[in-house]
């Protein structure tokens, strides 16, 4: 990717591998994060999420493979001039007030120089960050005397104070009480509304379900998993079918339990299992309802509904951390 | 360079907020009345020999030479190890360093930052007192008893104002850039303690060959080159990687 591109990827990484003492912790990572998504980055403790945004935030660099952000170099220290980010610590400065904290950075970022003429319009845009995350009130106390759920949205809204199009944030809501991480979730919600194009590392599939529409799922520094979150949950509960059987005697019960295994012996079946009166069958993709419908039939077994399998992505999380898909 | 002083000014008003600060102010001021007492004795003695005013000007001007050049190489030393104990090993510890790299600071800014905000008020702190102190002594001590001031010549002079302030400049930047990538800081801390001890005893003998003397200031221009070729190649090592990875101890 060169500057000056037509944009259309927030982040790109091309065969990132990344190691660190003896231990790869990146194999051969490939994704792009398109402008305007929020994206998500699941993967469980110790999976290589941290080293990911350590790579894409120019911290580390790659042993081998790039990464752009913003279409620059992630090398590049001007490349982060339009990303903001929260890390896994805050970093924020305790001995500061919370306006302090943002005035900091602020100035870091270049801010005040650009508007040392409009210096009010400088104090309104902490003002405004702060009121976002609903500190207003708190803003002249040391950070110090913060709870962690204050603290983690005062880290929000210093990533946006320089009003960046890519925010990158790295576990926001862990440690924080439910309520927190409800205001915390709505925060990235209305940035996102904003049209920004934000990253989310996370292990909380609940928090990723709700807000992210494209996701990649890492594990032990592998991407199992790449793609449009609904895509994903429609192409997986695709190869699930869900048939309703009839049955009401303890006969009948026996029989379709003796189906089990014949249906698990097909080619196209990849599992079987029977929950009550339910049959819970995942198929290759090439194979056939109908023919199983049959077998049933044959077996006097009614069946009363056939519909395809809702996966969740719990349970897409669940099937590709443990190596089943 | 704003950034740099974003940073600098930063760390400064941390270190003002910190007990440490006050505390290596009041160590300073103990230390200064017990060297005012031992150069009362020493002048005292001049006199007791009964030499003229004159011959005691030309006696004390490198007592007053060595005073001011010890004095301000050590009172910089340890201005430094105490603001730079507290900053930036909070900042490591907090791990907010971690977030200030995260930004479009190069590395070299942010260690620049960094130094000058140990550097400078060491360095205006340790001339402050120095020559505080040689104002000090020649009024409550010479000046009464020889009805003048005596100061420093020019070589010691030149040594304090241009080759200690180099010396400590490039002293903080190696320890800056240590103790950046190195896991246990108090062993930084604790090379620096002995340093401050090591140059205080060591150039003991260099001084009694005479301070006044413009030996005094190749000396230590030679100190303030050699540290900054160490720091020039030490600097090298010095990575984000590092930093972070060293941060985690």
């Amino acid at each position: 990717m060169k500057q000056g591109d037509n944009l259309a990827e927030a982040i790109k990484l091309e065969g990132i591998t990344k190691i660190l003492g003896n231990r790869q912790i990146l194999k051969d990572i490939n994704f792009a994060v398109k402008i305007g998504d929020i994206f998500g980055y699941l993967g469980p403790n110790g999976a290589g999420k941290t080293t990911t945004i350590r790579v894409i935030l120019g911290l580390f660099p790659p042993n081998s493979g790039k990464a752009y952000i913003m279409g620059k170099d992630a090398q590049d220290d001007a490349a982060r001039q339009k990303v903001g980010f929260v890390l896994e610590a805050d970093g924020l400065y305790d001995n500061m007030t919370a306006y302090e904290n943002l005035d900091y950075y602020c100035r870091i970022y270049g801010m005040s120089s650009a508007l040392k003429s409009k210096r009010h319009d400088d104090a309104e845009g902490i003002d405004e960050m702060l009121e976002l995350v609903e500190l207003s009130d708190r803003a002249g106390d040391n950070v110090s005397s913060y709870s962690k759920g204050m603290r983690q949205k005062l880290a929000l809204a210093r990533s946006m104070v320089h009003e960046p199009d890519l925010l990158i944030f790295d576990e926001p809501t862990a440690g924080v009480d439910p309520t927190g991480q409800i205001e915390v979730r709505q925060i990235i919600l209305n940035l996102a509304q904003r049209g920004k194009t934000i990253f989310l590392s996370s292990h909380n599939l609940d928090e990723v379900q709700r807000i992210c529409n494209r996701i990649a799922l890492i594990d032990q520094g592998e991407i199992k998993l790449y793609g449009e979150l609904e895509k994903l949950r429609r192409d997986m509960g695709r190869r699930e079918v869900i048939i309703e059987t009839g049955i009401t005697t303890t006969e009948e019960a026996r029989l379709l339990d003796g189906l089990v295994a014949e249906l698990e012996a097909l080619s196209y079946v990849t599992s079987c299992c029977k929950e009550a009166q339910k049959l819970r069958l995942q198929l290759d993709g090439r194979g056939d309802v109908s023919e199983i419908v049959a077998m049933l039939s044959q077996k006097s077994i009614g069946v009363e509904e056939v519909r395809k399998g809702e996966i969740s992505l719990e349970e897409i999380y669940a099937k590709v951390t443990k190596g089943g898909e | 360079m704003n950034q740099i002083m974003v940073i600098v000014k930063r760390d400064l008003r941390e270190t003002l907020r910190t007990k440490a600060f006050y505390v290596s102010i009041a160590m300073v001021l103990f230390f200064m009345v017990m060297l005012g007492g031992a150069v009362k004795g020493q002048i005292n003695t001049l006199i007791e020999k009964g030499l003229s005013p004159a011959e005691i000007t030309s006696a004390a001007q490198p007592l007053m030479g060595t005073t001011v050049f010890m004095l301000s190489l050590m009172l910089m030393m340890l201005f430094c190890m105490y603001i730079n104990a507290y900053t930036l090993t909070m900042e490591k510890v907090k791990r907010s360093l971690e977030s200030l790299l995260c930004t479009p600071l190069s590395l070299r800014q942010i260690c620049l930052g960094k130094s000058l905000a140990v550097f400078l008020p060491s360095v205006i702190l340790g001339l402050l007192f120095a020559f505080g102190a040689i104002a000090g002594i020649n009024q409550f001590f010479i000046a009464p008893k020889i009805g003048q001031f005596v100061m420093p010549g020019a070589a010691p002079l030149v040594a304090t104002l241009v080759a200690v302030p180099l010396i400590v400049f490039f002293l903080v930047t190696l320890m800056i850039a240590l103790q950046l990538i190195i896991t246990n800081i108090r062993w930084i801390h604790a090379a620096l303690m002995g340093l401050i001890f090591g140059v205080g005893f060591g150039l003991s003998p260099v001084l009694r060959f005479g301070s006044a003397s413009w030996s005094i200031v190749f000396i230590s221009l030679g100190v303030a080159a050699v540290l900054a070729l160490v720091t020039i190649y030490l600097s090298r090592l010095v990575t984000k990687e590092r930093i972070i990875l060293s941060s985690k101890g």
